[in-house]
């Protein structure tokens, strides 16, 4: 089920000696500082407002840490816009959505990409209810189940503030990383969004200042 | 706010300034030269002098320059204007327009008066000027028993001048300096309004929570692969020429 790199925005990828390489590098680096003692297995990647480049910013820090030859799982919890299946040109006949609801299992769901050591767990198709999926018990089963597969799993999901989806999966992860787009992310709505995961007692890692000039 | 983000939040948005500023003196230019209605000025000049056979004494020119301050008013009165109507007709104005649209003044401590008068025609500006200083002339006898008024110049009629209120170069550069200012106004408003965040500080400051990176905007130069030496491309494994050993 392999499938070509969309050349888009994998700059860690295509270009590994670049400055925003070196970034994302940092960025994997810095993350264990931050687990206090706990291992940091899940990684939810948010932001408080839709187009502020979490697909973007997950997909290559996935990158990052499958080049320091970890096994990594990128897991598409995005069910309204997906969008990490395109990143990786692959189809999303089959994902989260259809594993969740029991339509599938993971070894059909999940994708090897071409970058070695990294997997992709699409969205899969967009289904009528993905707030009642997300929230359903299969979905703390299904990332315990991964956890033992994987050393790493990144969880994109939609913006906070647009659906609950990501409030919902927060608790469920080890850490939350919120992107923010510098001169596009408002003070109330980061504000708002950190004060979600504070409500569901999720751990924030901190932030990712995107597109900075 | 020190000096330095004065001048950022000017460079981040001086398109904008750019475009006000254009935008503000092409209007002006376009009305100048297409939506302005030509007006001109004609003039007249008056002399009040005492008519005394002594000639000239500083007595009779301090009383010149006192009458003249009546004489604004009279020149201004229904009783010259009322003349000018009737011995006028063809001017097709009424004495209330008249004395309304003609100015009088004089220079301090001087005996010369001027007689001013604006309209979209030339020829009716001075035709007007030189009709009100004729019946000035012929009435001030009979208000005030003194014949004192001598016509110094009429305003010509036969030459063409240019319109008093067409100056667009000065109105372009008006328009430049006004909308420049407001333009810089604006930009300080927008700025003011803002409520987003763009540095690692702020971010730091409001929520209390690490930033763990700071990435810029992808280039095209980003995304080009690495292009290797020419001297690793073209050498090939097994390609390197030795020279034979002689045992």
């Amino acid at each position: 089920m392999r499938r070509s790199i969309n050349s888009n925005s994998l700059v860690v990828s295509l270009n590994p000696k670049s400055p925003i390489s070196e970034v994302y590098r940092l960025l994997r680096a810095k993350i264990p500082f931050f687990s206090k003692d706990q291992d940091l297995k899940t990684v939810m990647v948010t932001s408080s407002q839709p187009g502020e480049g979490k697909t973007t910013t997950i997909s290559n820090l996935a990158v990052t840490y499958a080049q320091e030859g970890k096994k990594v799982l990128l897991v598409d919890a995005d069910m309204r816009k997906p969008s990490l299946h395109k990143m990786f040109s692959m189809i999303n006949h089959r994902g989260l959505s259809t594993l969740l609801s029991g339509h599938s299992n993971i070894q059909d769901s999940i994708a090897e990409t071409d970058i070695s050591n990294l997997y992709l767990l699409p969205s899969g198709p967009v289904p009528s209810n993905p707030s009642e999926l997300i929230d359903s018990p299969g979905m703390r089963e299904l990332l315990t189940q991964l956890k033992e597969d994987y050393d790493v799993i990144l969880v994109d999901t939609p913006a906070m503030l647009s659906v609950s989806d990501s409030t919902i999966v927060s608790p469920l992860c080890d850490g939350v990383i919120i992107v923010a787009a510098a001169g596009k992310v408002q003070k109330h709505n980061l504000r708002k969004a950190k004060e979600q995961l504070d409500h569901v007692n999720a751990r924030l890692l901190g932030i990712v200042l995107n597109r900075a000039q | 706010m020190e000096l330095k983000h004065y001048f950022r939040v000017i460079q981040k948005r001086w398109w904008i300034i750019a475009v006000i500023v254009i935008v503000a003196m092409a209007a002006a230019g376009i009305k100048s030269f297409y939506f302005t209605t030509p007006v001109y000025s004609a003039n007249a000049k008056l002399i009040v002098n005492q008519s005394s056979g002594d000639g000239l004494n500083t007595s009779t020119i301090q009383t010149s320059i006192f009458l003249i301050n009546s004489y604004k008013e009279i020149i201004k009165s229904s009783a010259v204007m009322n003349k000018v109507v009737e011995q006028y007709p063809e001017l097709g104005e009424s004495s209330a327009s008249l004395a309304a649209k003609v100015s009088v003044s004089a220079a301090n401590n001087s005996q010369v008066m001027n007689l001013m008068y604006q309209d979209i025609s030339y020829e009716k500006a001075a035709n007007v000027v030189n009709a009100v200083s004729m019946v000035f002339k012929e009435q001030i006898p009979h208000i005030m028993n003194v014949d004192n008024i001598t016509i110094l110049s009429e305003a010509d009629t036969s030459i063409s001048p240019a319109p008093i209120n067409f100056n667009p170069l000065m109105n372009i550069l008006i328009s430049f300096v006004v909308s420049f200012l407001l333009a810089i106004g604006f930009v300080f408003l927008l700025d003011y309004l803002d409520d987003t965040l763009k540095t690692e500080e702020e971010i730091t400051r409001l929520m209390d929570v690490p930033v763990l990176a700071v990435v810029g905007r992808i280039s095209k130069g980003d995304m080009k692969k690495p292009k290797q030496p020419k001297a690793m491309k073209q050498q090939k494994v097994g390609e390197n020429q030795y020279a034979p050993l002689n045992q």
